[in-house]
């Protein structure tokens, strides 16, 4: 009961340290918000429904990565010693995982709404189409969000980013794409697996993450 | 320090074996197929030394965290001490470089049987999005294992990126063909090797070239160990 006081407790910092640099929250609003328009734009309402779905996961995958650049003050060590002085470090990589996930979830339904604005795609069922785009992002987040844990220890912290990111991105993004053209061509199809697809992905994220974590700090 | 053991013998012999009876050796007439099926020998058993060679990298970056350098025996001098406290990892980062030769035969063996028989070097296919994922996570390994100053810190933090990603890889090996259609058999409605396509004379040259291959990519991974080994001392004396 305690653990999950201490991760709740981490989640609420995350947030009041979120609420303090509001610009890096807008920053990334507006990304979604610029991206979606640029696209709808070069398409000027002539891309396919097929394509409109491909496009929005390229821009999921991005905006993950860009999140997980955003939360690298997060593994900075300072703040890594002073959070794990009263938690553990497994405590602190599933807070900062979760607040990661429910972060990316919420912005890659906002990101939905904008496309669907300005490119006027219509999925068949959009409930599940939803759910996928949701659980999609999370995965994307706790991911990039441990590969940023990793990549924060080593010198070269940028680059490395998107080099040790995309190769594991794929898979999700795979799963993601063929789900949603499911979706989108005929809402009848049974979805179910893919649902159960992505829930894996991130169930197995997490856990990875809730292992591993405290030997990247073992010195 | 090297010599020649039973199992690198063995190794020989069972490569040589699917050698000479996968070329020579009675096939089933198939339509499309032809005597290309004879690649199965030589591409299929490059994905299995590849995924064997893979999973022992696993083992060893997982011993790798849960080695403690304590336990190091006291009598033996610095630079040999330190290389004792990092053998499981270098044996990670071996396998994992032979597993990466494998894959990439195994990539172009497959891609010349794929312009024979479905008309393309390269198709839209869940395999094939599995080989190209397993290659690029495996380069950016690599690429994550050169960017430290610190070899300690590095080779841990190198070893969890091993087993995150080879889990990951493997959950998605797993479930992708499930969900999509392949021209593998056994994906989409198309047989598997099991039914009827490996007959029983094939199988006795399939399984023994796996082995075979298997112990060979072995006995480079100590070769590549080795020549880490002298590189390591070298460093090290020049510093």
């Amino acid at each position: 009961m305690k653990k999950f006081y201490v991760i709740w407790h981490l989640i609420r910092l995350s947030l009041a340290y979120d609420g303090r640099n509001k610009q890096a929250l807008y920053g990334i609003i507006l990304y979604a918000v610029a991206v979606s328009y640029a696209l709808s734009l070069v398409f000027s309402g002539s891309a396919s429904t097929i394509i409109g779905v491909a496009l929005i996961w390229m821009v999921l995958m991005f905006s993950g990565l860009q999140a997980a650049q955003r939360s690298a003050h997060l593994h900075s060590e300072n703040r890594f010693f002073t959070a794990a002085q009263w938690s553990g470090p497994r405590e602190w990589a599933l807070a900062m995982m979760l607040y990661q996930m429910v972060f990316q979830a919420l912005l890659s339904i906002f990101t939905w709404y904008m496309f669907k604005l300005w490119m006027g795609i219509t999925p068949a069922n959009e409930w599940i189409f939803l759910g996928l785009i949701a659980l999609g992002s999370s995965a994307f987040a706790a991911l990039t969000t441990f590969i940023a844990a990793i990549s924060s220890r080593s010198q070269q912290t940028l680059g490395l980013m998107g080099i040790l990111s995309i190769p594991i991105l794929l898979p999700i993004l795979l799963i993601g794409v063929v789900g949603s053209v499911a979706v989108v061509s005929s809402g009848t199809v049974v979805v179910g697996s893919y649902i159960a697809a992505l829930s894996a992905m991130n169930l197995v994220i997490l856990i990875l993450g809730y292992l591993l974590f405290p030997y990247l700090w073992d010195e | 320090m090297s010599s020649l053991k039973a199992w690198k013998i063995l190794g020989i012999i069972l490569v040589l074996y699917s050698i000479i009876a996968g070329l020579l050796g009675n096939v089933p007439r198939l339509p499309v197929l032809n005597e290309t099926i004879r690649n199965l020998y030589f591409h299929v058993t490059m994905w299995f030394a590849m995924i064997i060679l893979l999973s022992i990298s696993l083992f060893y970056s997982i011993k790798h965290l849960l080695y403690n350098p304590n336990e190091a025996d006291k009598n033996l001098s610095i630079l040999s001490s330190e290389w004792e406290n990092n053998r499981f990892d270098s044996l990670a980062s071996s396998s994992a470089h032979v597993a990466m030769m494998f894959g990439l035969i195994g990539l172009v063996t497959g891609m010349l049987w794929a312009q024979f028989t479905w008309g393309s070097f390269w198709v839209n296919d869940p395999k094939l999005n599995g080989t190209a994922v397993t290659l690029m996570v495996y380069s950016a390994y690599f690429i994550l294992r050169s960017s430290f100053k610190d070899e300690t810190a590095g080779n841990r933090i190198s070893s969890i990126y091993n087993i995150f990603a080879y889990v990951l890889m493997i959950v998605f090996i797993g479930i992708l063909p499930r969900l999509t259609d392949s021209l593998h058999p056994g994906n989409g409605g198309n047989p598997g090797f099991g039914s009827y396509d490996l007959d029983a004379s094939m199988r006795w040259v399939f399984y023994p070239a796996i082995i075979g291959w298997a112990l060979m990519g072995w006995w480079l991974v100590t070769l590549k160990r080795q020549i880490d080994r002298i590189e390591f001392i070298r460093r090290n004396e020049l510093d």
